[in-house]
């Protein structure tokens, strides 16, 4: 029986393409099922991020006397910090499954799939990410609710565009952590580069605090570049909705993905071709 | 019609060299030191279309390698090959549709997922038409007998049974050649077995071209008509399997252990006795000047037999084989051999 016989009719078309990752997606959501206690896991590390944050946020505006500490609200600020935390903890961390590959050898296994290598990791992690995000969304949301109350300015309305800009921050972060795991090719480890990744993200990406409560010097750079992209714009939308911003935001992130997307392909390509497995 | 052809293949690696203890580590710092492994060196073969070939020799003699050059997943350094009219390494997505690849020691079903998941996800990757996929699927099932574990989840299946299921992926999108890198590699005797005659279903159903890498002889024998022995990345043998066997498989070990203890009188013509304990000996036989039934029985009439084994020398101990055998003269694939025929089991038989 030939390839022919069996092919789809509609092989080689976006449809069938859209279905093959859509199908990589889905079984790498039935494998997290397998994992579903390492994502109850990360549902009591945020009940614990959040509780810690809302009485050090708490004794802040307390201090300061203040109901609004850079234009956010103390509900919004915490509620800030659950969104950012989901995107944290649901995202595609997927440098040290590709460095492991490229030291092992295993990647040059699926060169001979049909499929992109890079979209495929993606793809694959996007499944995994639906799973994570519910857990962690249940318990950040209830803690927050418990410790602050509902975030009463969410406007529903605004949450297609809020996801979209999610959805983009998930594959912005993908870009540069799949970028860091290439970086195996060159460095044998690159576990420094992930831990710099992260730190950079605690400082400049919103995740220690919110880009707006940075002194303005700091903050003009933070904008420029995409780290911002990640996990702030999304909380910031997410709390405090604002359509010129929600465009802003959009426009660089199409920009900063549709760069390192290319100079990741670029960088797997290099590395594909001077890979070297030990054989025989 | 030739379906794979290879042409003074050759693949060199650049492995990197520190010597031992803490000078070592800090010299490599500075001025590292580079080794050129040569892997491949210069393989010329061609392989028809339903052919099975087993292409065998020991660890590290670049069997791998070329099963990995002919899949695409490596560049040669130099050389040329086609498979299917593709060059592997630049057509590697176009050539994936109609090739399937099981590496015996890398797995592409999902661990904690049942085969039948790793399946229907295949059937979307190779874009298969869904109600052809379960036919073909069906038909896999019931030729490789793997239809009481399909919905169990790899973890819990053996490497006998999961290897099965390889297979199975490997081949639901029709592929015309299915490359097994050590496919048996970890396996019982029966599993074994059973995965040698799914191998053979599977060929003599589709007329399947298979290329098949092991280092155990016992593939071989059991599968393939023709085959090619390769040691340090050259070809040193490439002939039917009946020549191999007429010619360097006539050796074979014989463990035995008996009901009673071994007595003084214990003597085998015909066979060299490797090891002899209280209860059970180790005998080496050569099938040329006596039959392993002929010895077997003389075995069971000497005393109540419990346990016995037959083995095959191993893979090192058969390429020695090949170079004492031919220090002078380069063995060829036209069966032209260059020495004079062993006999054959009949007439070691009578001689016996």
């Amino acid at each position: 029986m030939s390839t022919l016989t069996l092919a789809a009719a509609d092989r080689g078309t976006w449809r069938a393409q859209l279905r093959k990752y859509a199908a990589i997606a889905r079984i790498n959501l039935q494998n997290s099922l397998a994992y579903a206690w390492d994502a109850l896991g990360q549902g009591v590390f945020i009940v614990l991020f959040i509780f810690v944050f809302a009485q050090l946020w708490q004794a802040t505006f307390r201090a300061q006397d203040a109901t609004v500490i850079g234009g956010l609200t103390l509900v919004q600020t915490l509620w800030y910090f659950v969104w950012a935390e989901l995107i944290e903890l649901s995202r595609i961390n997927v440098s040290g499954t590709i460095q492991q590959e490229v030291q092992d050898g295993s990647l040059a296994y699926t060169l001979g799939r049909p499929y992109n290598y890079l979209l495929y990791h993606f793809f694959s992690g996007l499944g995994g990410v639906i799973s994570r995000m519910i857990i962690v969304l249940g318990f950040g949301a209830l803690i927050a609710w418990i410790e602050v109350g509902p975030l009463t300015t969410f406007r529903l309305e605004t949450l297609p565009a809020v996801l979209l800009i999610t959805a983009l921050a998930f594959t912005l972060d993908y870009c540069i952590t799949a970028g860091i795991g290439l970086l195996a090719f060159v460095f044998e480890d690159t576990s420094a580069f992930r831990l710099i990744y992260q730190k950079i993200k605690f400082v400049l990406g919103g995740l220690l605090l919110p880009v707006d409560f940075l002194p303005d010097a700091i903050q003009g750079v933070t904008r420029l570049l995409p780290f911002n992209l990640v996990l702030y714009a999304p909380a910031k939308l997410f709390v405090a909705w604002d359509s010129a911003q929600f465009w802003q935001f959009l426009g660089l992130q199409v920009f900063w993905i549709t760069v390192l997307a290319g100079l990741l392909a670029l960088a797997f390509r290099y590395g594909a071709q001077r890979l070297s497995i030990n054989g025989g | 019609m030739s379906v794979v052809s290879l042409h003074d293949l050759r693949k060199t690696f650049t492995l990197k060299r520190k010597a031992p203890g803490l000078r070592g580590s800090l010299r490599a710092l500075v001025r590292p030191h580079y080794q050129t492994v040569e892997a491949v060196k210069g393989i010329s073969l061609e392989l028809d279309e339903g052919e099975l070939l087993a292409f065998i020799g020991p660890n590290g003699a670049g069997k791998s390698t070329t099963i990995k050059m002919l899949t695409g997943i490596l560049f040669p350094t130099q050389g040329q090959a086609q498979v299917l009219g593709y060059v592997p390494w630049k057509q590697r997505r176009v050539l994936s549709y109609h090739i399937g690849s099981v590496f015996g020691q890398k797995p592409q079903l999902w661990y904690h997922l049942p085969p039948i998941d790793t399946f229907e996800l295949f059937a979307h990757i190779y874009e298969l038409d869904q109600a052809a996929f379960r036919r073909r699927q069906a038909f896999l099932v019931e030729a490789l007998g793997i239809a009481d574990f399909l919905q169990t989840p790899v973890r819990k299946l053996s490497l006998g049974q999961r290897m099965r299921c390889e297979i199975a992926a490997s081949m639901l999108h029709g592929p015309r050649i299915l490359f097994l890198d050590e496919p048996t590699i970890g396996l019982d005797v029966v599993a074994k077995q059973q995965l040698r005659e799914a191998i053979k279903t599977l060929h003599d159903e589709e007329q399947l071209t298979i290329f098949l890498t092991s280092h155990d002889v016992g593939d071989v024998e059991s599968l393939c008509k023709r085959v090619v022995v390769i040691n340090h990345g050259q070809v040193i043998f490439d002939d039917r399997t009946s020549a191999l066997k007429r010619r360097f498989l006539h050796r074979k070990i014989i463990g035995v252990r008996f009901g009673q203890p071994i007595t003084d009188d214990f003597d085998l013509p015909h066979a060299t006795l490797l090891k002899r304990g209280q209860w059970g000996a180790k005998i080496e036989l050569d099938t040329t000047v006596r039959p392993v039934d002929n010895l077997i029985a003389a075995l069971m009439a000497y005393a109540p037999v419990v346990d016995l084994t037959v083995e095959d020398p191993p893979m090192e101990e058969i390429i020695r084989e090949i170079y004492k055998a031919d220090e002078t003269v380069t063995l060829r694939a036209d069966g032209q051999a260059n020495d004079a025929p062993a006999a054959t089991p009949d007439q070691a038989r009578e001689q016996a």
